[in-house]
């Protein structure tokens, strides 16, 4: 199936495609979505990406927006496209779960997050929420209350997390758009399994009002979809200061869909060495040279201690996450998942001196790594060491020796988001195997440069979707 | 000044034999299990049996982890960056 044979209502259809169409009258928003709706009721079982879904609001949502375009009313950017976010969203009116039974017992939210609010203003269309590791508390997408996630790719592999609901859904061709969040690499993890693009914006560039916290400090949303242009369309859509969320820039939104067409002529553009060219399988340090190669990249940087940086992301998430549950660790344990619990345990019981001492070290090496974006602009590094492992896999092999699978998924994010970094991870696919996700990183507020890049990349074919899956 | 008694419940083995600013927390041989038991009582956080063992092992983990940048100097100058805004 080439790009110009799919229609707005088939399951490749791009979210700018989609709200052209709508925009022009070519088909209604009504139309797309009951289409989003009835492949979400015949394929979601075998993903399990869904954990609610609002048909008959989303249909009435769209009835409003084919209504405001019919009577002549300005369409938003995203006019009619359908979408929908991780369960850890406000949604007004839909208890707000964040992967947990406990939650189950909140009442509704009362207005809609930030970013959901954001895509709506734009046109878009919710239709509903999204699988994740519990409290976003890992990597896998393996939730004992919800279901595990499968990977579309591969029904047997698991989509990753924990925002992996969100990825599956966009690469298994049910919704184009998708938003989820990052903590320590969860948006980019499952974009890289899933074979799709997932931006984790600059720390504070889009608001997190409204979505639930893990561990504030690092604590980051954004959207993942099929192509750079949706993917920036939807950045765009959710740029601006917020006053809700304590961390959000105050800075201008600088809409970087009119810099696409820039390209990558002029960047600097460095391969990451050292900590992010070792403990990975072979493939994902072949897909970086395979990206660097089309971008013409020859050089190298080294990013300095960025495995005590990880380390650090690490003593960081576990307090802040185990302090923000500490009283339902005390009162209900047993409602937590099993594979979070133990680890919020321990996180309440951790020394204040290791706590402070990791925060002053993010301070220290977020001025070493500023320093290096003064010689160069972009930074390649591989997204995972791994392709997606099979759902409940505990150990993986890395340079003849058997690892723990779990703790290793992080170890090329979690350095990164600890200092908050744009990033984008893309997906390159290989002919006979799995995707690879690359990192394309960039100095903070930078998501212009990245985004250039990507769409450089995309235009070359280096990277993007698979197509076949989307039936 | 009175001067400040040591407390003499303090565990021997938590106390540096050498002074050493460099110990690691292996070399002091720490008892996680007492440290899990005492700090999650200090804040009321009841562990049960059940899930004890493995609360102990992560808090041995994340131990082995700290460790990383506990062993590294950072310049007195370096403050966190809050965002805290009075």
């Amino acid at each position: 199936m080439t790009v110009d044979s799919v229609t707005p209502l088939d399951a490749a259809a791009e979210a700018w495609a989609i709200a052209q169409a709508v925009s022009t009258q070519q088909t209604t928003a009504q139309a797309v979505v009951a289409a989003a709706l009835e492949r979400i009721k015949t394929q979601d079982s075998r993903l399990n990406a869904f954990t609610e879904v609002l048909a008959e609001r989303a249909l009435v949502d769209a009835a409003a927006v084919d209504g405001a375009i019919a009577a002549g009313e300005q369409s938003g950017p995203l006019a009619g496209v359908p979408f929908a976010v991780k369960n850890l969203f406000d949604i007004d009116g839909v208890v707000t779960l964040a992967g947990s039974k406990i939650n189950r017992e909140n009442s509704p939210a009362r207005q809609d997050a930030a970013g959901v609010a954001a895509l709506k203003q734009a046109g878009a269309i919710l239709i509903g929420a999204l699988n994740m590791d519990e409290y976003a508390y890992g990597f896998v997408t393996e939730n004992s209350h919800y279901g595990d996630t499968h990977n579309p790719h591969d029904l047997t592999r698991m989509a990753g997390g924990s925002s992996g609901g969100s990825a599956a859904a966009v690469a298994g061709g049910l919704v184009p758009l998708t938003l989820g969040s990052d903590t320590n690499g969860s948006i980019r993890v499952p974009a890289s399994m899933c074979g799709i693009f997932g931006l984790k914006p600059t720390y504070g560039r889009l608001s997190r009002a409204g979505a639930a916290l893990f561990a504030a400090s690092f604590d980051h949303v954004g959207p993942f979809a099929r192509s750079v242009r949706d993917i920036t369309l939807s950045f765009d859509a959710m740029q601006g200061y917020d006053p809700r969320d304590p961390v959000c820039t105050q800075r201008l939104p600088e809409p970087c869909t009119p810099l696409l067409a820039l390209g990558s002529e002029g960047l600097r553009i460095a391969v990451a060495d050292g900590h992010f060219a070792t403990g990975g399988q072979p493939e994902v340090f072949a897909a970086v040279e395979q990206v660097a190669k089309a971008l013409g990249a020859s050089q190298t940087v080294t990013i300095p201690e960025a495995h005590r940086a990880r380390a650090a992301a690490y003593v960081i998430t576990n307090s802040e996450g185990s302090n923000l549950h500490l009283e339902n660790l005390k009162r209900r344990p047993q409602d937590f998942d099993p594979a979070t619990r133990d680890r919020f345990l321990s996180g309440a019981l951790i020394p204040s001196s290791w706590y402070v001492q990791a925060q002053r070290f993010r301070r220290w090496y977020r001025d070493q790594v500023r320093s290096l974006f003064e010689t160069v602009d972009l930074i390649l590094a591989p997204t995972l060491p791994c392709v997606a492992p099979l759902l409940g896999q505990q150990t993986m092999d890395i340079d003849g020796a058997k690892v723990l699978m779990r703790p290793n998924l992080g170890l090329y994010t979690q350095p990164l988001s600890f200092i908050g970094l744009p990033i984008l991870s893309v997906p390159v696919q290989q002919p006979n195997g799995l995707p690879v996700g690359v990192q394309l990183i960039a100095a903070p507020y930078q998501e212009a440069t990245i985004l250039r890049a990507a769409a450089a990349l995309e235009a070359a074919g280096v990277v993007g979707v698979k197509r076949e899956l989307l039936r | 000044m009175t001067p400040v008694e040591k407390p003499s419940d303090q565990p021997q083995r938590a106390i540096a034999p050498n002074h050493n600013p460099n110990t690691t927390p292996q070399e002091l041989s720490v008892d996680y299990g007492v440290y899990v038991d005492q700090t999650a009582a200090m804040i009321g956080l009841a562990i049960a049996p059940a899930y004890r063992d493995e609360v102990v092992a992560n808090m041995q983990r994340t131990a082995a982890i700290a460790q990383l940048v506990l062993e590294f100097s950072i310049p007195p100058e370096i403050e966190a960056a809050p965002v805290f805004e009075p």
